[in-house]
């Protein structure tokens, strides 16, 4: 079932660009977790939180604030899954414009 | 009304310039890290720009925000303006160091648009207040001053004669009241002497009253010359009447003054042919000393030298009489 994301109409144009920038920052995020940089992923987790929800992607937001969280406790195997989660969030998002 | 966006995002700037264009700010411009916003804002200062709103970061890449704010809010262009945070999470210890850095407001990401819009609006209406009241304050300053110089100089007129520009009667007045209560506290004597122009009737018959004006600032320039010490005061007292003040001044002294005014006016050599006592125009002085004590006795020093100057007419004119006695307070005549 796709997850339902509703976004302001007037965003509209600027998705494409946002979803790339996001699917950037899932290959930035695993290439980060070859190097167990945990306090580059804890960036990376609090940039994604602050940018989610602003375009009303709410989930993206928690995703980036559990990252976040995780990469401070050094736990590889949460952030391995947060971050599969995200991919298949974006990839599986029905954008609903209103 | 323009505005700067210091954030490292660039989904976020991107955000924040869409929605803030929609609330129609066209204005804007965009910063990456804090160096660059720096950079921006000090070529604004340098290049006379203004700038009305800044959005900042705080966690950017190379300065933190909250020092970003504080090296901004040290900049003259930046005085006034709303500096707005915009911050991953509401830290109390983080947002009290940017309002202790200058920061106006505050702003948690990710926001809404609504809220967003909001602040932006708020900053943009107090940043607009403080400039129309700074504008205000500088017209009534300008004002004030302007007034002031105004009142100098309506003053410094009010107190001069027109014709020869020496202190008028007015100020004649002040200023004796002024002497005579130095005088008192000092314990000093004061001297004054009242000076006419002998036949000036006749002298404006024979050549007219432009003539008898020229010879009034003629004689008044003399007088203001023949007049020293820097207390030393002269007036026109009336018509072709003088008065002169001389603070600390005792009969010996008013004695050579009075004799060296009469001598220097003759010395002009304005010719005077119907004036009974001289060919040239002549002066009679009377004056006296007083040795004042109380608040009393300014109007008694007045009358005793216009005494002394009717008894110099009375007695052939062109000459000096001075009161040899002290006038005080409590004399009688
Ligand atoms: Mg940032």
């Amino acid at each position: 079932m796709a997850d339902k994301v509703y976004v302001d109409s007037d965003l509209k144009a600027l998705i494409p660009k946002f979803l790339e920038n996001r699917k950037e920052e899932i290959v930035k995020a695993r290439t980060l977790l070859k190097e167990n940089n945990f306090s580059e992923l804890a960036e990376l987790g609090h940039a994604i939180k602050g940018t989610g929800g602003g375009y009303g992607f709410n989930f993206v937001t928690e995703l980036g604030a559990k990252i976040e969280k995780a990469a401070k406790n050094e736990d590889q195997d949460e952030i391995k899954d947060l971050v599969k989660r995200l991919e298949e969030h974006l990839e599986n998002a029905e954008i609903i414009y209103d | 009304m323009k505005i700067l966006i210091v954030d490292d995002a660039s989904d976020i700037r991107r955000l924040l310039g869409h929605i803030i264009r929609k609330s129609g700010y066209e204005d804007l411009e965009f910063a990456v890290n804090g160096q660059e916003a720096l950079n921006i804002i000090e070529q604004k200062q340098n290049s006379g720009e203004k700038i009305d709103l800044i959005l900042l970061d705080i966690m950017l890449p190379d300065i933190n925000g909250i020092e970003v704010c504080r090296q901004l809010k040290s900049k003259k262009i930046v005085e006034g303006v709303p500096i707005i945070m915009v911050t991953g999470e509401e830290d109390e210890t983080v947002l009290e160091q940017a309002f202790s850095a200058g920061a106006m407001d505050y702003i948690v990401k990710p926001f809404s648009q609504i809220e967003l819009k909001a602040r932006v609006k708020s900053a943009l209406e107090l940043r607009q207040e403080r400039q129309k009241r700074s504008q205000r304050e500088a017209e009534l300053e300008d004002a004030t001053k302007s007034l002031k110089t105004a009142n100098k100089e309506l003053e410094r007129l009010a107190s001069l004669d027109g014709l020869t520009k020496l202190a008028n009667r007015r100020l004649f007045d002040q200023k004796l009241q002024e002497e005579w209560g130095r005088s008192v506290r000092k314990d000093e004597v004061l001297g004054l002497i009242m000076l006419d122009i002998d036949y000036f009737k006749e002298y404006n018959d024979t050549y007219g009253h432009q003539a008898g004006d020229k010879c009034l600032q003629d004689l008044a320039s003399k007088l203001e010359k023949s007049l020293f010490r820097s207390g030393d005061f002269v007036a026109r007292y009336g018509g072709e009447e003088f008065a002169a003040i001389l603070p600390e001044t005792d009969y010996k002294g008013l004695t050579e003054v009075a004799e060296r005014i009469r001598r220097e006016i003759q010395g002009l050599k304005i010719k005077h042919e119907n004036s009974e006592v001289s060919d040239y125009v002549t002066v009679s002085l009377g004056a006296a000393v007083a040795c004042p004590e109380s608040k009393s006795g300014i109007d008694k020093l007045v009358q005793a030298a216009d005494k002394e100057l009717y008894r110099a007419k009375e007695n052939g004119r062109n000459q000096v009489k001075i009161k040899k006695k002290l006038v005080t307070g409590e004399e009688e005549g």
